[in-house]
């Protein structure tokens, strides 16, 4: 397998990284990861460009939720995707080399001895495991398995679409692609069918970096979704934690796919790192570092490998970075107890919003940025609260347990809720959500192990914690009713996961 | 995972300890290094103590004479009883990892979910201050941990709470606030990796780590 190529751009911005993040004592992103990216590591989340849509068939992809006509009422739409197809590169317009005479000639750039044909077939493998698998997370529709492809396209020749034989195995949506290696990219074209209404209601070219197959599925997962019904996926999200992996008495701040896959570490300072927490632009943490003694507030800016010290002198846990993207709340012990604080990214600016001799700690921020829920033990034990974001208009949110901790508000604009860990008694911690609309508490985990620290993914419809329901800590995901229960970390102890947006392009 | 040393002011030894060290070096052993004199007995970090000097021995002297006839190693191999609550210890010939390992100092347990000081605890920290005092140079960083069956967040906060109140006891007790300093490490570092309630027991506690002395 060849080494990723990553476009110009990217270069660019790993170029930087490489160049700063040595010394600035944290790893950056890209610049770790590279070195070990197969086709599926998610070369950069720049690898991916977009050229363009297939004009001739882009009609009806804004349509919204077509496909309601299409479907018998009440059934669960069932979604074909079979794997892609490897086409023969076009030739390209700079220069005359076609794949086949790339691959005669790359011999000294293929470090891993795959021949172009082999590479295409692994990334086309990579590709197909990893679109299907994301759209499956979903939970939104019912994959129809592979098995009964092959009766389909039996009755049709290659490459011609016949809709009536996707019809007689169920299928209500189909989806296609093809996948070619141009020069340093991997080329995908997907189009998405409305199998009943015999159309062609989405196409679109992508374009990735050749390594990138992961990155190019993640990204024509979150638009098939997106225009099948109008679903906001998460496959091009992150999820940071902290881990004990690297060595003994320390913790580092990791990071990886939503998946699982490509965890790598943020930081490397062999001292306890912990509570990451995601800027809403998906491109920087703050976190605890006990690198210089005391807990200390850092932010790592991960694409540019650069990383500050915003709060030091006293010890400082728990930051939440604002949905603005301005603010920075945690919990300090300057004024001599722990006590809530914002302060400004740029670190100009210092606020106390609480002041009482119990502990307040671990705020979340309501989507608008309007509220924070934290925890206060100010009734002698932790409970949750909700407070506006100047300090003012405290609510008690948690009535029932004996210890409620690590709220989490859904970002979800459909439902007004908090998750947190809850204890009834002295039974381990369980995840439950409090729905602000009924005024009910529901609980996600029952009793298999403590569950702890849940965070929401951007679409506030699955959430992250952590349970050492196998052993040591784990970080798991479900859907938030609690199903699809998935375990994506297994090496040492791993705790306090935040799910974060998919990292915006750099302005 | 240590402190900044340079945050720690640099203090002279006080008049008053040796005192104190008069009283506690009372009941003499065959081990005794430390002259009951008036004079300084508390080195700094980077002065050779003057208690030795005074009797004529470097205190870095490896010899058998500077400790009474034994050798470093039979030294060691000495239970602390024997030697080190009655008598003077001659810290600066010792390292700080040394120092800690000997557990002059000992750990104060805590109740669930509480950083409250119970009159055990308080007896505890009681002859932790009277060894304080005997050793004005020593300085301390005051750990607080929580067993695992709270949360992540929350007992980051509880274990600054129970370092703060073993912090403010050992103040009202007179040991100088200035040579104490606090950290929470939550539930991140247990000291007994154990799942029961013997363990969760052992690691709801504040350690006091010498840092300097």
């Amino acid at each position: 397998m060849k080494p990723p190529r990553l476009p110009r751009l990217a270069f660019a911005a790993l170029g930087a990284a490489l160049a700063t993040g040595v010394a600035a004592g944290f790893v950056p992103v890209a610049g770790t990861h590279a070195p070990f990216a197969g086709p599926g590591s998610g070369a950069g989340e720049v690898g991916v460009a977009n050229p363009g849509t297939l004009a001739a068939e882009t009609a009806g992809q804004d349509t919204g939720d077509w496909y309601l006509d299409i479907t018998r009422p009440g059934a669960p739409v069932r979604m074909a995707i079979p794997d892609f197809r490897l086409t023969a590169p076009e030739a390209s317009e700079s220069g005359p080399p076609t794949g086949e005479t790339e691959a005669a000639s790359a011999g000294p750039l293929s470090d891993t001895g795959f021949t172009l044909d082999e590479e295409a077939a692994e990334s086309a493998s990579v590709a197909s495991a990893v679109l299907w698998s994301d759209i499956e997370y979903a939970g939104v529709y019912r994959m129809l398995p592979k098995r009964f492809y092959r009766i389909a396209e039996a009755g049709s020749p290659e490459g011609v679409l016949d809709y009536y034989q996707w019809e007689s195995i169920g299928a209500d949506i189909l989806v296609r692609g093809t996948l070619r290696i141009d020069g340093e990219f991997l080329v995908a074209e997907v189009r998405m069918h409305a199998v009943r209404a015999q159309e062609n209601v989405f196409g679109r070219r992508y374009t990735a970096a050749r390594g990138a197959a992961r990155t190019l599925a993640h990204r024509i997962a979150d638009d098939i979704l997106q225009h099948a019904g109008n679903y906001q996926g998460v496959a091009r999200t992150r999820i940071a934690f902290s881990t004990s992996r690297s060595g003994p008495r320390s913790k580092e701040i990791y990071l990886m796919d939503y998946d699982g896959y490509g965890q790598r570490p943020v930081t490397a300072n062999g001292s306890l790192n912990i509570t990451p927490s995601w800027s809403p632009d998906g491109r920087a943490l703050s976190y605890i570092s006990y690198r210089e003694g005391a807990p200390a507030l850092y932010l790592a800016f991960l694409y540019q490998g650069r990383g500050e010290k915003l709060v030091g002198d006293f010890q400082s846990f728990t930051p939440a970075w604002s949905p603005d993207g301005r603010w920075i709340a945690f919990t300090s012990n300057r004024d001599g107890q722990s006590e809530i604080y914002l302060a400004a990214v740029d670190g100009t600016e210092l606020r106390r919003l609480t002041d009482n001799r119990a502990i307040d700690v671990a705020p979340a921020w309501s989507p608008n940025g309007r509220t924070i829920a934290f925890t206060s033990d100010r009734t002698g034990a932790p409970q949750i609260y909700t407070m506006d974001r100047d300090g003012l208009n405290l609510r008690r949110v948690s009535f029932e347990g004996s210890w409620n901790d690590s709220p989490t508000w859904s970002p979800s604009r459909q439902h007004s809720e908090i998750a947190y860990a809850s204890r009834i008694e002295r039974r381990p911690f369980d995840i439950v959500v409090h729905d602000f609309e009924t005024r009910q508490t529901r609980q996600l985990t029952t009793g298999r192990g403590s569950n702890e620290s849940p965070s929401w993914a951007p679409n506030g419809l699955h959430i992250a914690f952590a349970s050492n329901r196998a052993g040591d800590d784990q970080v798991f995901t479900m859907h938030r009713d609690g199903s699809n229960l998935k375990q994506l970390t297994r090496e040492g102890s791993n705790t306090t996961p935040r799910w974060g947006n998919p990292p915006a392009n750099p302005r | 995972m240590r402190p900044d040393s340079r945050l720690l002011p640099t203090r002279r030894a006080l008049p008053a300890a040796s005192l104190l060290a008069l009283l506690a070096g009372f009941a003499c052993s065959s081990v005794d290094r430390t002259p009951a004199t008036g004079s300084d007995p508390a080195p700094g970090p980077m002065a050779p103590p003057e208690a030795s000097e005074a009797e004529g021995v470097p205190e870095s002297d490896p010899s058998p004479s500077s400790s009474g006839g034994l050798t470093e190693d039979e030294i060691l191999a000495i239970p602390p009883e024997v030697g080190s609550e009655t008598d003077l210890l001659d810290i600066g010939a010792k390292s700080l990892e040394e120092l800690n390992t000997e557990g002059h100092l000992k750990d104060v347990q805590f109740d669930y979910d509480s950083a409250d000081l119970s009159p055990p605890m308080r007896a505890t920290l009681e002859e932790n201050a009277a060894w304080l005092s005997r050793y004005p140079s020593v300085r301390i960083l005051v750990e607080g941990h929580c067993d695992e069956r709270g949360t992540v967040e929350y007992n980051l906060a509880l274990g600054e709470e129970r370092a703060r109140a073993v912090r403010d006891y050992l103040r009202d007790l007179g040991v100088d606030s200035g040579r104490m300093r606090i950290i929470s490490y939550g539930k991140e570092f247990p000291l007994d990796p154990g799942h029961n309630e013997a363990a969760w027991r052992r690691n709801r506690r504040a350690h006091l780590e010498i840092v300097a002395k």
